[in-house]
């Protein structure tokens, strides 16, 4: 994890901070005025959303009309970016080439690395003896793994001694955080919305960290891939 | 049809239904919207090269994320997400590539050779013991060193952004705070030791 990524870890919802769309909510007046009292309070005596706060600030602010603007904005009319082609999740019948020629390829990929995971099993990670203490230790996930052939509903995982919570991470290839969670039990629900927005034939990875009263991490378990057929 | 009339969302969702006029909607929202980005990423960059080059990879990643964009917030939410992630990204890549302390002047009147304020923050990954360790810093240290660290600007950006008027600006927060931090860090592993 990066130092920018623990310092967001450290200050996020999860540890009781507002999100990121909250300020900005409270910046362009959206927020109702029991939240604003919230917001304002809680940004009063916390450096790091303060920090959130500002730069909500800056988006909400009306964009002053400036030479550099203009500059930045013609590069950006540059892109033509609503001529190319439109995303994959939006059906055109324009495209339908090209997107036919890219889920075959999509369709190889996934052959590939059915291959890789029938190929390639990790070896089980040893089981800890009784009263073990797991920290810096890996924790074991169950699944989902590999090739799948539904779209995962839950995410299962071997609980760890002394851990207070699991935060499950879900991510796509680019390690674009998808979904994340944080349980108290070993296992997460994969939430319909979250799940809709997943691709067949495409890899995605998840990965589980137990966590102490503190926050602290206890544990963490290696990326697993899933891809569901 | 007079598609400026239509709100955001409702330009997203024309454009997911009517694939004839998906690329009329896109550009007339995204047009709304590149001023704010622009003068955001100028914000955050202060040069306008580098803050052409973020807001159009922004808008790339807007243009090939729009498919997960849902309508369950409104679109500009949703952009603002895009555009802080995609900013953070690239800060915190730029700032390994070069020392975080490099892009500002030397200040004469620091005792200390430049402390290395990532490694002091690495050892507190933790997210209680950065918590904790940020809570004994000065508010306007620790939102100086957020700033730069989490958010990835700049010193001089911070400087300007904060309106600081002291002759080394940020740079003079991030080196008392990391003093601080250094100190904490110092004494609990000497703790740690005599507890061995």
């Amino acid at each position: 994890m990066s130092l920018s990524d623990s310092l967001h870890s450290a200050w996020s919802p999860e540890t009781g901070c507002p999100s990121p769309e909250d300020w900005l909510r409270l910046e362009t007046g959206e927020a109702t005025p029991d939240e604003r009292r919230r917001l304002e309070e809680h940004a009063s005596r916390c450096p790091a959303c303060n920090s959130e706060r500002e730069m909500a600030r800056l988006f909400a602010e009306a964009p002053e009309k400036d030479e550099d603007v203009d500059f930045i904005v013609a590069r950006l009319e540059a892109l033509d970016l609503p001529k190319q082609p439109i995303p994959l999740a939006f059906p055109g019948r324009r495209h339908s080439l090209v997107w036919a020629a890219r889920l075959a390829a999509l369709i190889v990929l996934a052959l590939a690395l059915g291959l890789f995971f029938r190929a390639g099993q990790a070896p089980p990670l040893p089981d800890p003896g009784a009263g073990e203490v797991y920290r810096g230790a890996h924790l074991r996930p169950i699944g989902p793994s590999g090739e799948i052939s539904e779209m995962p509903q839950e995410f299962r995982w071997e609980g760890v001694e002394g851990a207070r919570s699991y935060r499950v991470t879900l991510r796509a290839v680019d390690d674009t955080v998808l979904w994340q969670e944080t349980v108290t039990v070993p296992s997460a629900r994969l939430p319909e919305g979250v799940a809709r927005g997943l691709h067949p034939a495409v890899l995605y990875r998840w990965s589980v960290e137990a966590l102490d009263e503190r926050g602290a991490r206890l544990a963490a378990s290696e990326p697993v891939r899933f891809l569901v057929r | 049809m007079d598609l400026d009339r239509l709100s955001d969302e409702q330009l997203v969702e024309k454009a997911r239904t009517e694939p004839a006029l998906a690329s009329k909607c896109l550009g007339v929202l995204y047009r709304r919207f590149y001023p704010k980005v622009a003068y955001w990423c100028l914000r955050v960059c202060g040069n306008r090269d580098e803050a052409a080059d973020l807001a159009q990879e922004v808008f790339v990643r807007v243009h090939s994320r729009l498919g997960s964009f849902r309508g369950e917030s409104r679109f500009s939410t949703w952009l603002y997400q895009v555009t802080r992630s995609v900013a953070i990204n690239r800060g915190e890549s730029n700032r390994r590539r070069s020392s975080p302390l490099t892009d500002l002047d030397s200040a004469p009147e620091m005792a200390d050779p430049l402390p290395d304020a990532q490694e002091v923050l690495a050892r507190a990954e933790a997210a209680g013991e950065l918590r904790a360790a940020m809570e004994e810093l000065e508010p306007l240290e620790a939102k100086v060193l957020y700033l730069h660290f989490a958010n990835g600007l700049t010193l001089p950006r911070i400087t300007e952004l904060l309106g600081l008027d002291n002759r080394s600006g940020a740079k003079a927060y991030i080196v008392s705070a990391t003093r601080k931090l250094r100190r904490r860090y110092g004494l609990v592993k000497e703790a740690a030791r005599v507890a061995e």
